[in-house]
């Protein structure tokens, strides 16, 4: 089970600056921070905050209020150092430590998952990094729980010692005592806490019990994400900061050549030597970059995305060539490298002695999914989205198949995550494009058209298709369609689909605007 | 025949019916050797599979669709066709190098939008290696492809892989290919019928009631089976339902003038 230990060094700017410069010990301390505005606090001490000082206060108020206030600049780069620093000293304990998500961290987080034999117990080990903290004059929170965010948000806003879940909390859903922490522990911009305290919502319980659909289009995914972050619903992974030795593998040529057998076979090689750092880190790749460099000195990159992790060699290698089918080389090449620029967990594949044809294996959609991508080009590979609108080009987005979302979700392994973010944005049934039939056929551009009506607003009697002019035998219609000022460029059409006497089944539209026809969609 | 009388009650005549379909369907899977590990399935409309060898459909198989420049329902029959090969798993794969397939139609169809990828390639030759990766792949039940061209050579490739990986392929083809050669297991030709609609007289204006579109489905050509066969359809694209013609309706082929034929004041039986 997975156990988080989140270390809080609480007002980290100013512990760091009283350690480095000893000398402005016991004096009230505020870090200045430049702004369009004039100097800003960044950060205080206790001594100055008492006194009236807060942050984003200008500077020359903090000094009226404050006349022995030392300003010091904000060095938010030193500040991240120092926290790796201690990172590294930290290493003792685990060896998987991270920063905190932000862009100024104050938080280390601790992976002790299994260590409690190497240490004791779990409280012995939070007690131990708690003293390595405290004998170097560090003021620091601890907090151990199942997940990063439940950690954090216990560090910095429960009751000490924290702890939370564990064997004992193995059934039940949520700890009284986390849910009712405030809002402000979903790690949430401080703009959307304060919108949600201004409904009247303090809790993480009062906001879990409002209907999700609710604060998605309130206030966006993002709360969403947060909110499954914190009850573990979503995954959430720990990045460590000493980052790892970048996954490549390159070649220098003796002769330049610009023949695609003898690239082919260096590249064999490459693939090869990456493939082997892959599997050594229980990798796969997700986006392979390809550089190939002519001896003129210019680079031709190669970007090939997959739909899920690979380490297969024969599979990397046939995507590469698919690619560079496509491509023309600029001269002659001389140095061929690839790397892996984004990588995946690869997922372990068992397969069934008698199984029957469906479910296929996914393997052999992936593997269908990059070959496509390969050779025709990501954005020519789509999948389908249903569109809240009614305007018929409108009501579908097109994303790519290989797009990184998908792989969220594969990596997340949340069922129910993973159910949501497949489905279409939109319910079959609610979607306004789909009220009235529609054509399978729809041109992406609507072609002018000529048409004849009897009265002025009315039903179109004849139409001119390929130069011969045509009765309607049958019109249904008009579909108004309207869409609001504040949604893009207006759009004011009358539909009517109608039957030719060649047989032709068109739907066709009048623009309000300007009353000209024009051919829309065929129900082909 | 007397011991089956003995056997079978025929007092309904839907179950009478429904039987004689059930014999007829196994008499053309005897005639066109179908395999019967194989597994078949229907193309979604009853009429429809009567003209099918062996009455149904089958993975592996390819099936062309020619329709005139009026497209009249060849799509939406096909694509009825790929929604059920994909009903029990798999991937439907639309081949769409004009860029006019509109998805939300396919849904209000039955299509899984969950499961349907669009390939859009730039070109003729892509086009047709596409088709050839989808056909080979086992994670795809049905290829959909609106494909003009086809050479001898590449018809083949695509029928290899349609039986290598099991694919059913819905080929969109006009109908000026009708008298080239095919590898295509079944060619069906979708044309529009005019449909005389009561009651308003012609100057009044066209109908603003909804009747559906009304097409004949003609075999051309059959593998295993015979050619010629046709049946009338109905496709009601309100109600997303495609049925055989009923008693009721005059219909006539495209090309006569239904109004100077017919006296629209005498009422439709």
């Amino acid at each position: 089970m997975t156990r988080i230990l989140c270390l809080w060094l609480p007002n980290w700017p100013i512990q760091r600056l009283r350690r480095a410069r000893p000398e402005l010990n016991g004096r009230p301390v505020a870090l200045v921070a430049n702004s369009p505005r004039g100097g800003q606090v960044a950060a205080c001490s206790n001594a100055a905050a008492g006194q009236g000082v807060h942050i984003g206060m200008p500077v020359a108020e903090a000094q009226a209020l404050v006349r022995e206030l030392a300003l010091v600049p904000h060095e938010p780069p030193a500040d991240r150092r120092a926290l790796e620093k201690l990172a590294e000293a930290c290493e003792k304990f685990t060896p998987w430590i991270a920063l905190e998500e932000s862009v100024e961290p104050e938080s280390l987080l601790l992976d002790i998952s299994n260590l409690d034999h190497l240490w004791g117990s779990e409280q012995d080990l939070a007690a131990q990094v708690e003293e390595f903290f405290t004998r170097r004059r560090y003021r620091v929170r601890l907090a151990v729980a199942d997940t990063l965010s439940q950690a954090w948000a216990l560090a910095h806003f429960g009751s000490e010692p924290a702890s939370a879940g564990g064997e004992e909390a193995k059934d039940c859903n949520l700890p009284f005592a986390i849910s009712d922490l405030p809002v402000e522990a979903l790690r949430i911009p401080r703009d959307t806490a304060a919108l949600i305290r201004q409904l009247g919502i303090q809790t993480v319980a009062e906001l879990q019990s409002l209907p999700r659909e609710d604060l998605a289009s309130r206030f966006g995914d993002a709360l969403l994400r947060r909110l499954d972050q914190f009850t573990g619903a979503a995954r959430e992974v720990l990045l460590p900061h000493r980052g790892l030795a970048a996954l490549k593998a390159a070649c220098a040529l003796d002769e330049p050549t610009a023949d695609c057998a003898m690239l082919m076979h260096v590249l064999a090689h490459l693939v090869e030597r990456l493939t082997r750092q892959l599997v050594a880190r229980d990798q796969g790749a997700v986006q392979l970059m390809c550089v190939l460099g002519s001896a003129t000195g210019r680079a031709m990159p190669l970007q090939i995305g997959l739909v899920e992790p690979s380490a297969n060699p024969r599979q990397l290698l046939e995507l590469i060539e698919l690619h560079l089918e496509t491509v023309r080389l600029a001269g002659e090449i001389d140095r061929i490298e690839i790397h892996a620029a984004v990588v995946g967990r690869l997922s372990q594949r068992q397969g069934d002695l008698f199984a029957d044809r469906w479910p296929a294996d996914p393997h052999q959609f992936a593997v269908l999914v990059n070959r496509l991508s390969s050779r025709l080009g990501h954005e020519q590979v789509l999948r389908a989205e249903l569109r809240p609108s009614a305007v018929p080009e409108r009501a579908v987005r097109y994303v790519a198949t290989t797009q990184q979302k998908d792989r969220e979700t594969r990596r997340q392994g949340d069922k129910e995550m993973s159910r949501r973010l497949r489905s279409p944005c939109l319910p079959l049934s609610l979607s306004p494009c789909l009220l009235s039939p529609k054509p399978l056929l729809l041109h992406s551009q609507p072609q002018s058209l000529e048409v004849v009506c009897i009265a002025p607003d009315g039903p179109p009697q004849f139409v001119w298709l390929e130069g011969r002019r045509q009765r309607i035998t049958h019109c249904a219609g008009p579909e108004r369609i309207e869409t609001l000022w504040w949604r893009g460029p207006s759009v004011r059409r009358d539909y009517y689909r109608i039957d030719t006497q060649s047989g032709s089944h068109l739907w066709i539209f009048r623009r309000l605007t300007d009353a000209r026809w024009f051919l829309h969609g065929e129900f082909a | 025949m007397g011991a089956m009388s003995e056997t079978f009650d025929f007092a309904h005549g839907d179950r009478r019916s429904r039987l004689v379909d059930e014999l007829r369907r196994q008499v053309g899977r005897w005639e066109a050797s179908i395999p019967h590990d194989e597994t078949t399935f229907s193309s979604g409309t009853a009429g429809l599979d009567r003209l099918l060898p062996g009455g149904s459909l089958r993975y592996g198989m390819l099936a062309e669709w020619l329709s005139g420049l009026a497209r009249s329902g060849a799509a939406t029959l096909s694509l009825l066709a790929a929604r059920e090969a994909c009903r029990p798993g798999g991937v439907l794969v639309v081949i769409d190098r004009q860029q006019m397939f509109y998805p939300p139609a396919a849904a209000a169809w039955g299509i899984d939008l969950n499961r349907l990828i669009i390939v859009r390639p730039r070109s003729a030759r892509d086009e047709l290696w596409a088709a050839v990766q989808a056909l080979h792949s086992p994670a795809v039940a049905a290829l959909w492809a609106m494909i003009d061209r086809l050479d001898a050579r590449a018809f083949r490739r695509l029928q290899l892989a349609a039986e290598a990986g099991r694919t059913l392929g819905l080929l969109l083809r006009p109908a000026c290919i009708r008298c080239q050669p095919s590898w295509a297991d079944v060619r069906l030709e979708v044309s529009p019928l005019s449909v005389v609609r009561r009651p308003l007289h012609w100057h009044h204006g066209p109908r603003t009631t909804d009747h559906g579109r009304f097409v004949q489905v003609r075999v051309l050509r059959i593998r295993n089976g015979r050619a010629g066969n046709c049946t009338k359809l109905q496709i009601d694209d309100t109600a997303h339902t495609v049925q055989e013609v009923k008693e009721g309706y005059r219909l006539s082929a495209i090309g006569y003038q239904p109004s100077l034929l017919v006296d629209n004041r005498q009422p439709i039986a």
